[in-house]
């Protein structure tokens, strides 16, 4: 709150109506749950790596980093690059359909991915098709701007959602939850975690999950297996839970407890310190 | 073709600023999601909409100007995230009548009616897009107005101007819908 503020209607010293103070407290106490929250944001770094590990290759390697030209050829390049990976291999780059508005601002120097598809692509499962954009990008996209809140409102990369959900869901659940995203290894020796974006850190640990009362082994090992390649994860947190429960089910209660005694050292203020506790009393 | 190490290399340079998003979602992600939902995003459509959110950060990492500003910068992507999801939802409006039943907002479902969510979301209905976006940054996110006038891109005057038409019209959209609840 700044000087200048007006109370919030939530505050005390707020001039809300009778009762509306009190709804709006109600409604801003519901948040959604935080792992929910995480998995999601899992999710997009697994996309996120996978655009940078494959979508982005090719422009990359055409434009070596150099200022981009204009969406023109960057679409043409995309259209005719024989070897692009196809949108459905492992997590795909979002699609994104055209701004709405005539002349709405294109930030296309922020982001080397998304020129990579064309301005007007109609729809995510056919862009080969697309229609290169006849307008050059505007000569000021290609810097990216030094405010992003005072860019236009109207923007060109959140049309990246205008993508039929359903289409835009089934194929990031396919990525991620795939029988072959969840059987993907990654080539020993080589660097793990974020650059894997065959290992879904949200589907090893879903996984995980399903299996704790079949198979709390099995459970257990896919937690180490995200220990391995997602030392820095999103889902740390959870990954914890998953082998404090595991090793209760397997009757290592010594050593579950001491996974859980490093967890609230380490986690002191976690959402799931609760569950964590209850499961080792 | 591209090498192995071009690739290695772009991604080194983007780690550092990623990380810092990484934080920032692990502080603030299940707020962006409660202002998607505020902001009008149908439950079901949640998820998508906020990995969309989250997916724009970090690509947008290396803008991202530290923590002064962590603010304003992510719900700046979310609104506009949120902005082009409703559009596209306004297009498409064919949406399957067993579909409406897990919508939140003005299509609630009637078991929900009571929540405080669907009955804030219901007032926030009457409100255009710019009101709505000040309404719910400032008196449920708790920005402060200069960090909602930069999320949204506007001079701090017109935040002003939004936040108080804003307070009017849900000032009486709430008495009214408090006395049909009764």
């Amino acid at each position: 709150m700044e000087p200048h503020d007006p109370p919030r209607w939530t505050d005390p010293e707020g001039d809300a109506p009778d009762g509306i103070g009190d709804l709006l407290r109600e409604a801003r106490g519901d948040v959604p749950d935080p792992s929910r929250a995480a998995q999601v944001a899992a999710r997009a770094q697994a996309a996120h790596a996978g655009a940078g590990a494959g979508a982005l290759s090719p422009l990359q390697l055409v434009l070596g980093g150099a200022a981009l030209t204009a969406a023109v050829v960057v679409g043409a390049i995309w259209v005719t690059e024989p070897g692009h990976p196809t949108p459905s291999a492992s997590a795909p780059p979002a699609p994104r359909a055209r701004a709405d508005v005539p002349g709405a601002s294109r930030e296309v120097g922020d982001d080397t991915a998304s020129p990579a598809v064309p301005a007007e692509a109609p729809s995510p499962p056919r862009p080969r098709e697309a229609i290169v954009s006849p307008e050059p990008a505007p000569s000021g996209a290609i810097e990216p701007p030094d405010d992003i809140g005072a860019t236009a409102p109207p923007p060109s990369r959140a049309d990246a959602v205008e993508t039929p959900p359903a289409g835009a869901l089934s194929q990031r659940r396919a990525a991620g939850a795939s029988p072959a995203a969840r059987r993907a290894e990654p080539p020993a020796g080589r660097s793990v975690g974020e650059s894997e974006p065959q290992l879904d850190e949200s589907a090893l640990l879903d996984r995980a999950r399903a299996q704790l009362a079949s198979d709390p082994a099995a459970a257990l090992a896919a937690t180490a297996r995200h220990a391995r390649h997602f030392p820095r994860g999103l889902l740390v947190e959870e990954r914890e839970v998953i082998a404090v429960d595991a090793l209760m089910r397997l009757g290592r209660s010594e050593t579950a407890r001491a996974r859980a005694r490093r967890f609230t050292l380490a986690h002191p203020r976690s959402v799931y310190r609760a569950r964590v506790e209850a499961l080792v009393r | 073709m591209i090498t192995a190490g071009a690739v290695n290399e772009a991604k080194a340079t983007d780690d550092a600023p990623s990380a810092e998003v990484e934080a920032l979602f692990r502080a603030h992600g299940a707020y962006v999601m409660r202002a998607a939902r505020y902001l009008g995003v149908a439950e079901r459509d949640l998820d998508d909409v906020v990995q969309e959110v989250f997916l724009v950060a970090l690509r947008r990492a290396s803008q991202f100007r530290g923590n002064a500003d962590a603010k304003s910068w992510l719900y700046g992507i979310a609104l506009r995230v949120v902005s082009a999801y409703r559009r596209r939802a306004h297009r498409r409006r064919e949406v399957p009548t067993a579909d409406l039943a897990h919508r939140g907002g003005a299509t609630a479902d009637p078991m929900e009616r009571r929540t405080a969510r669907s009955l804030v979301n219901r007032a926030l209905e009457a409100l255009d897009e710019d009101k709505r976006a000040v309404f719910v940054l400032f008196e449920l996110e708790e920005l402060t107005m200069r960090e909602v006038a930069r999320a949204q891109g506007c001079h701090l005057k017109t935040a002003y101007s939004r936040l108080y038409a804003a307070r009017e019209i849900m000032r009486g959209e709430l008495r009214r819908l408090s006395k049909e609840e009764e």
